[in-house]
């Protein structure tokens, strides 16, 4: 009974604070405007800026095919998308501590343990769903305006999930800071600097496979079936959520939650 | 019920409490009274379970918070001092997940029984997020009765709020007592523990000075100073003729009025008989009583 009554309790924030809202909202708004930008308006932009220029100098500038396409779309999200996942979540733990928000139901008799698996799964599933959503968007989008070339749509959906499975991890960061520090902005920051390090630091020491930023890489190559790798990078990943969510736990049991 | 030893807690170098010791019994209402900063939230945050002490014994309800436990095994209510809710739950809803949080299954009928109780069954459908104070407040203490705990900490629960707010808390706090509750409450507001407590513990720079019965702390403050008015002012030889009484020590003449003190209130019997006999006309005839507030300061002073 409690840990259903968490799970409405996260849902309802969602719905109720616009969680739910932004990252779809912020997601399908990158689907879109891709497509758009890449069929419309930079085609039209260097016909105005370069008038002489022959089209075969002008398609090796533009992207024109429904992968690049997606893989642009792809790329957007681990920039800009990893932003308004941090600051839409930032607050998961942080604010709940700060705010004291979890005196009440901890003296009520709500775990630990449920605040912070309750706040995974609904968020974490949302992400998955959204990123899942978004990606199919962008596939059904870019194939109406540059033609389908993708072998079926498996490779897409392996990809939104391969994403939302990142966002999940990112997620698990949020809130494993959360319960190490009150203000939600510096817990947004700091998410955002781990996964931009982490991701250059996996590129220069090329271990990207073995780190959770290797599933976007995955995703990026739109492949049917899974090589091995891919195994190794998502068990990486499903470990390291476990070993965050398991050290929130802990720190969220021995925190003060009366502490002004 | 609740029964504190020798509890120490640190802030770093900062000794925030000194060996503190308590005891409440079933049915008491423990006014437990000190400035800002003297440690009352830190006491009943360790009582509550939610803040660990280092060291000591707190016998709450039988267990030992101050030893780790889970603040729900304790079976008891808290308010805090700024009890916080989801601002985008209404106060129904904050209830029943309350409840839910507890295991315990949506009851609605006990739901709008507490809502009524503490004034908000207008407002339940409404986000929290808008409450005054003095509605938070309310909430709180029918949030703090949800899992129907025979004892309630209450922590500055009229400390923050106008008269008719303090007023709304007060008669709540007589409706736990009649239910036959056990009730911990921390204020700085006197005249609120004169008006409903029996018991009080006074908590000075985190030790306490002193802790009985509200009464025997009121009698043992009883000043042995008399206040006595005339209808006409009173002849030098008489105030003298008062002077020479065995029991007098000093007597001070303001008008119609002079201010006795005495050895002990016992003489009063002999002031009454030496008024009568010289048959002048008392208009009142007092012995001054110091309220809390006296008691307090002095306490405090004494420091
Ligand atoms: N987390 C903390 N860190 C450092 N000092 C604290 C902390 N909490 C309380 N204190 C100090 O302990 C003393 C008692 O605080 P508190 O129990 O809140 O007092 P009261 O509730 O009686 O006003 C104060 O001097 C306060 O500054
Ligand atoms: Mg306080």
């Amino acid at each position: 009974m409690s840990m259903t009554s968490t799970l409405k309790k996260d849902f309802m924030d969602g719905i109720r604070n616009y969680k739910f809202l932004i990252i779809f909202a912020g997601f399908m708004f990158f689907a879109l405007l891709t497509p758009i930008m890449n069929k419309l308006v930079l085609p039209g932009l260097l016909k105005s800026q370069f008038p002489g220029m022959d089209q075969e100098t002008m398609n090796s500038m533009l992207v024109t095919t429904q992968i690049g396409n997606i893989r642009g779309y792809l790329g957007d999200i681990f920039e800009i998308g990893m932003i308004i996942v941090s600051f839409t979540f930032c607050g998961a733990i942080a604010m709940e501590i700060r705010e004291y928000t979890l005196i009440l139901p901890v003296c009520s008799g709500k775990r630990y343990s449920e605040i912070i698996l309750s706040k995974m799964i609904v968020f974490g599933l949302s992400l998955i769903l959204v990123t899942t959503v978004s990606i199919l968007s962008n596939y059904l989008y870019s194939g109406i305006l540059f033609g389908f070339e993708i072998d079926g749509v498996i490779p897409v959906l392996k990809a939104g999930i391969l994403q939302g499975l990142y966002m999940v991890f990112i997620l698990s960061v949020i809130v494993f800071l959360g319960t190490l520090m009150r203000n939600q902005i510096i817990v947004g920051l700091l998410t955002l600097i781990f996964a931009y390090v982490s991701r250059l630091l996996g590129n220069l020491l090329d271990i990207n496979g073995f780190t959770p930023a290797g599933l976007l890489i995955e995703a990026e190559k739109l492949e049917n079936g899974s090589a091995a790798g891919l195994y190794i990078t998502t068990a990486i990943t499903i470990g390291l959520i476990v070993v965050f969510v398991a050290a929130s736990i802990l720190k969220l049991r021995k925190t003060d939650l009366t502490r002004r | 019920m609740i029964n504190v030893r020798g509890l120490n807690k640190h802030f770093g170098n900062f000794q925030a409490l000194k060996d503190v010791n308590l005891n409440v019994e079933k049915g008491d209402i423990y006014g437990f009274i000190g400035h800002n900063g003297a440690g009352k939230s830190t006491t009943i945050s360790i009582l509550t379970g939610l803040a660990k002490a280092d060291s000591g014994t707190c016998i709450v309800n039988g267990k030992d918070a101050c030893k780790t436990v889970n603040p729900s095994d304790l079976g008891i209510g808290y308010l805090p001092e700024d009890p916080s809710f989801y601002k985008w739950m209404t106060a129904r809803e904050t209830l029943i997940y309350l409840l839910e949080s507890s295991g315990k299954k949506n009851n609605p009928v006990k739901i709008n029984e507490i809502l009524e109780w503490v004034g908000l069954e207008e407002s339940a459908g409404r986000k929290v997020g808008g409450f005054s104070r003095g509605m938070k407040q309310r909430l709180g203490i029918g949030a703090a009765l949800i899992n129907d705990p025979q004892l309630l900490f209450l922590d500055e629960p009229s400390s923050a709020l106008d008269p008719e707010g303090r007023g709304d808390v007060l008669r709540l706090i007589k409706d736990l007592r009649d239910m036959g509750k056990t009730v911990f409450f921390s204020t700085h507001i006197l005249s609120d523990v004169e008006r409903i407590c029996n018991k009080v513990g006074i908590l000075v720079n985190g030790r306490i000075v002193k802790e009985d019965r509200l009464e025997v702390i009121q009698e043992e403050n009883i000043l042995p100073i008399y206040d006595i008015e005339t209808d006409i002012a009173l002849k030098n030889n008489i105030v003298e003729d008062i002077e020479k009484l065995k029991c007098v020590k000093k007597v001070q003449t303001f008008d119609k009025r002079i201010q006795v003190l005495t050895e002990s209130h016992e003489c009063g019997k002999e002031l009454y008989r030496f008024f009568s006999d010289k048959d002048l006309n008392v208009v009142s005839f007092n012995l001054r009583k110091n309220d809390l507030e006296d008691i307090f300061l002095e306490e405090v002073n004494k420091k």
